[in-house]
């Protein structure tokens, strides 16, 4: 662990990385983590269910499939990259 | 230290990357061009991954390309050969690994690309570089002016395995949401028309009336404490689900301000709510512009009102602008109005305004008693439409105060439509104010009225298909009395309306009024089945109630249909006049009427009690009677043995004391067509029987003026002309003194009335005027056959 982050520290970008990283994981734990009290306050009956609740879910959702086309998009790249080379 | 001790500690600090201990060493014997055997020391920093130390060492040692050789380890050699793979072999035993090879057995493809663009020119290096990485990772390399450009390595099954649990991963991520977003909605809402947030607590009811907007709907019965209500404009849609608001402290202001959403299938429990008002007020809301729909207001609740202005409450809406519909009522009530401001409840709407429409409302019950608040059914003030609604709550309004009580079975005033709408409960109006006070600049007892009416006390529009079965009673001392089984007063149109209530009336007051000249004058009781006052049309009306009046020194004008069938002029808002003249028509009455006043006149008609004429400049306009009919019994009697403040017949100079006709009571130069009636008079008495007059028709035609006692004025208008035309008597009952029996005669003179002291008979008891086909017969059995539910227009009968 000591080496890791030793690591980080020598590689800035491998150090944004990481931290960007982090910051998209807790966005994401963040999002479940207000899903999770929301359903123990439906399970309660309450009437704060809003358009709170559907925009930030919205929002949760809208910032997972970011990530997700970005994963897809640098695969992508990645494969014509690949066919690039090839040729 | 030592040598070999020195490359130990250093070797061990490079392996586990220890920055303190190689600094020290560093400091000791600062020889950073060191090469283990053939590893560099920046070599083997590379190797052993040893960042710390790069961080701090890396620029140094790059430079570095002449070495100081030393020891080679055996470890080293172990450990470089197991990361190096194949390309073990490109290294012979003395050949140096320069760190740029070290970094290409690595594959550290960045730190490559970082440090080491311009490094290497050297054609021996580049070579080796080409074939570490064709051998390593099978991928070209080209190594540029400025940078090193690397064949991409084609993705490995580990790769795309690693690939596919992240994409897997964030799918979840995806869906988890996307199902909250499926499932809650439906669940608990979300404040949308399609799915409606939950409402399970009284926090949250409050909450919803602050947020003022979206769409909610009832889980659970809440109790509401009226204190926790903070009133606010509400746009959304509350669907009460069917159950119950409990609502009970003291309220102070509705749930809303203005409405302009939906409340519905909503019921409202009050629970001997206290409810303290300087202001228009309701429960629901005050002003409204959206609906009320499937609403119940139960409970019992008392009303203070403190107002400084007319202050306006009732259970759903002091102001509706817009449509209340299928709401229901049951609420015991008291009302105390501390002010002497107007006061007014109702159990549905305040105002209904031009937009506003009260419809399939039902009050099934309940009791409202009030202490000076003038009190209606449905709606206090229509100016829209009410339709198909009832009343079954039971009114009572006693005043004590210089007050007007007013008490109607659906609204007050009506200057809209009212529409195919019943009452049933029990109406009650009464001032118990002894004695008014004096006006101190007339000098005369201010004049009070006690108004209770079936339907409505003050008619300016419209009223048709309704029907009156509750009980209409009135009672006064300091006060004219006025009762109508449909209306007290009607300047507009009734139409196709029913009375089946009693019809009370009673003065207790033995003390005459005394006007601005001193002279005493009577109060009086105006009473009709279907309207007291009637300035306008009355069409296809009935009346079954029966009419019970009885008065000290009161003087009674009673009609079955009409109590005093008269002309009112009407001054616009643009100071035009308009003229007001009584018709009543294709009506019948079935009720029996009864009238008793101790001192003062009385006048009984089983149509209208006082048919009448007046004038607008030089115009004469005439009241009507037409197609109308009576059946049932008269009771009237007077036990007046001062014939003052009497109707006066001016031509004949004689006061009338009782006056009695199956149609009209006294026909005052107004018309009388193809009406008749099958009326017995029972009990027709007088102190003195020259003051009594009765027949079959018209108790008594001829030019009349209310002749007061020191007033000389006269009746008399040779402009003004009874139309008195076919009219019947179709009972037998009277027997004396018939005075037109032929319809073969088409135009008669009588004047009997000049020789007659009293009289009694079957179609005019006493006559001033001209008669046109008249008709007396004993054909009862074509009584039964053309009356009762049939309009008896041009009854034709036999011979």
């Amino acid at each position: 662990m000591n080496r890791f982050f030793a690591m980080l520290r020598y590689d800035k970008k491998l150090l944004w990385l990481f931290i960007a990283g982090i910051i998209d994981l807790l966005i994401i734990l963040g999002f479940v983590a207000f899903d999770v009290i929301q359903l123990i306050i439906i399970s309660e009956n309450s009437a704060k269910i809003s358009s709170v609740f559907v925009g930030v879910n919205i929002a949760f959702i809208i910032f997972v499939s970011l990530n997700l086309l970005m994963l897809i998009t640098l695969f992508v790249i990645r494969k014509l990259k690949e066919k690039r080379d090839e040729l | 230290m030592e040598k070999v001790e020195f490359e130990n500690q250093l070797f061990e600090a490079i392996k586990k990357d220890d920055l303190k201990s190689f600094n020290f060493l560093m400091l000791t014997n600062a020889d950073l061009n060191l090469c283990f055997g053939r590893f560099p020391i920046l070599s083997l920093l590379y190797l052993y991954s040893s960042f710390k130390i790069l961080k701090e060492y890396e620029k140094k040692l790059l430079p570095i390309h002449n070495f100081k050789q030393t020891q080679e380890k055996f470890e080293m050699y172990k450990d470089f050969k197991q990361r190096a793979g194949k390309a073990i072999r490109l290294f012979n035993d003395n050949e140096i690994v320069y760190p740029v090879l070290m970094l290409a057995v690595l594959n550290e493809k960045t730190i490559l690309n970082n440090n080491y663009k311009f490094l290497y020119k050297n054609v021996e290096i580049i070579e080796k570089f080409n074939k570490i990485y064709n051998l390593t990772q099978k991928s070209k390399v080209k190594v540029n002016e400025n940078n090193i450009s690397f064949s991409r390595e084609k993705l490995k099954t580990k790769h795309y395995f690693l690939l596919s649990v992240v994409a897997f991963i964030l799918a979840l991520f995806i869906a988890f949401p996307s199902v909250l977003l499926a499932i809650v909605p439906k669940k608990n809402g979300v404040g949308t028309e399609k799915y409606p947030t939950k409402i399970a607590t009284a926090a949250e009811f409050l909450q919803v009336i602050k947020r003022g907007k979206g769409n909610y709907y009832l889980t659970n019965d809440i109790e509401v404490d009226a204190a926790d209500i903070t009133s606010n404009d509400f746009s959304g849609v509350i669907d009460g689900n069917d159950y119950v608001i409990k609502l009970s402290g003291e309220i102070t202001s509705p749930f809303i301000n203005t409405l302009s959403g939906t409340v519905k299938n909503l019921e409202i429990v009050l629970n001997e709510a206290n409810i303290k008002i300087t202001q228009n007020s309701s429960i629901i809301s005050e002003k409204m512009h959206g609906n009320v729909e499937n609403v119940k207001i139960s409970g019992q609740i008392n009303v203070q009102y403190n107002g400084t202005d007319d202050v306006y409450f009732a259970l759903i809406a002091s102001e509706n602008e817009s449509t209340i519909s299928n709401c229901i009522t049951n609420v015991f009530g008291n009302l105390v109005n501390n002010n002497q401001t107007d006061a007014f409840y109702s159990n549905f709407a305040g105002i209904n305004k031009e937009n506003g429409k009260v419809t399939n409302c039902s009050s099934i019950g309940g009791e409202i008693q009030a202490d000076t608040v003038d009190i209606a059914g449905i709606v206090s003030e229509n100016y829209g439409v009410i339709s198909s609604c009832e009343n079954k709550t039971d009114l009572n309004q006693t005043s004590s105060k210089e007050w007007n009580p007013y008490v109607s079975g659906i609204a007050l005033k009506n200057y809209g439509t009212i529409d195919d709408s019943k009452n049933y409960g029990a109406l009650s109006s009464e001032s118990a104010l002894a004695k008014s006070s004096v006006d101190t600049t007339t000098q005369e007892e201010k004049a009070f009225s006690v108004l209770v009416s079936g339907i409505v006390s003050e008619n300016y529009k419209t009223i048709s298909n309704c029907e009156n079965h509750g009980l209409c009673s009135g009672k006064g001392m300091a006060a004219d009395i006025q009762v109508g089984g449909v209306a007290v007063v009607n300047y507009g149109s009734i139409e196709k309306t029913k009375n089946h209530g009693e019809i009370n009336a009673s003065s207790s007051r033995d003390e005459r009024g005394k006007d601005a000249n001193g002279d005493e004058y009577l109060y009086y009781i105006n009473a009709g089945g279907v309207v007291s006052k009637n300035y306008s049309n009355v069409t296809d009306c009935r009346n079954y109630g029966s009419i019970d009046v009885s008065g000290k020194v009161s003087n009674l004008i009673i009609g079955g249909i009409v109590g005093n069938n008269s002309i009112a002029i009407e001054q616009g808002e643009d100071n035009t006049y308009s003229v007001h003249n009584g018709e009543v028509k294709t009506s019948l009455s079935k009720g029996d009427i009864k009238a008793k006043s101790e001192t003062g006149q009385v006048c009984v008609g089983g149509v209208a009690g006082y048919n009448s004429y007046g004038y607008y400049g030089i115009y004469p306009y005439y009241c009507s009677v037409l197609n109308s009919g009576f059946v049932g019994n008269i009771e009237a009697n007077s036990e007046q043995t001062k014939p003052e403040n009497a109707f006066y017949n001016d031509t004949l100079d004689k006061p009338l004391t009782v006056i009695a006709g199956g149609v009209v009571g006294i026909n005052n130069s107004a018309y009388i067509q193809n009406c008749y009636s099958n009326v017995e008079f029972l009990n027709v008495e007088s102190s003195d029987e020259i003051y009594k007059n009765y027949a079959g028709v018209i108790g008594c035609v001829g030019i009349f003026e209310y002749k007061f006692s020191g007033s000389d004025s006269t009746g008399y208008n040779s402009s003004a002309l009874n139309r008195v035309v076919n009219n019947y008597y179709v009972g037998n009952k009277i027997s004396s003194n018939k005075i037109a029996s032929s319809y073969e005669i088409n135009a008669i003179y009588v004047r009997n009335g000049l020789t007659s002291s009293y009289s009694s008979g079957s179609v005019v008891a006493l006559n001033n005027s001209i008669i046109y086909n008249c008709f007396e017969s004993s054909d009862v059995l074509m009584v039964e056959k053309n009356s009762l539910d049939e309009i008896p227009a041009g009854v034709k009968i036999d011979e």
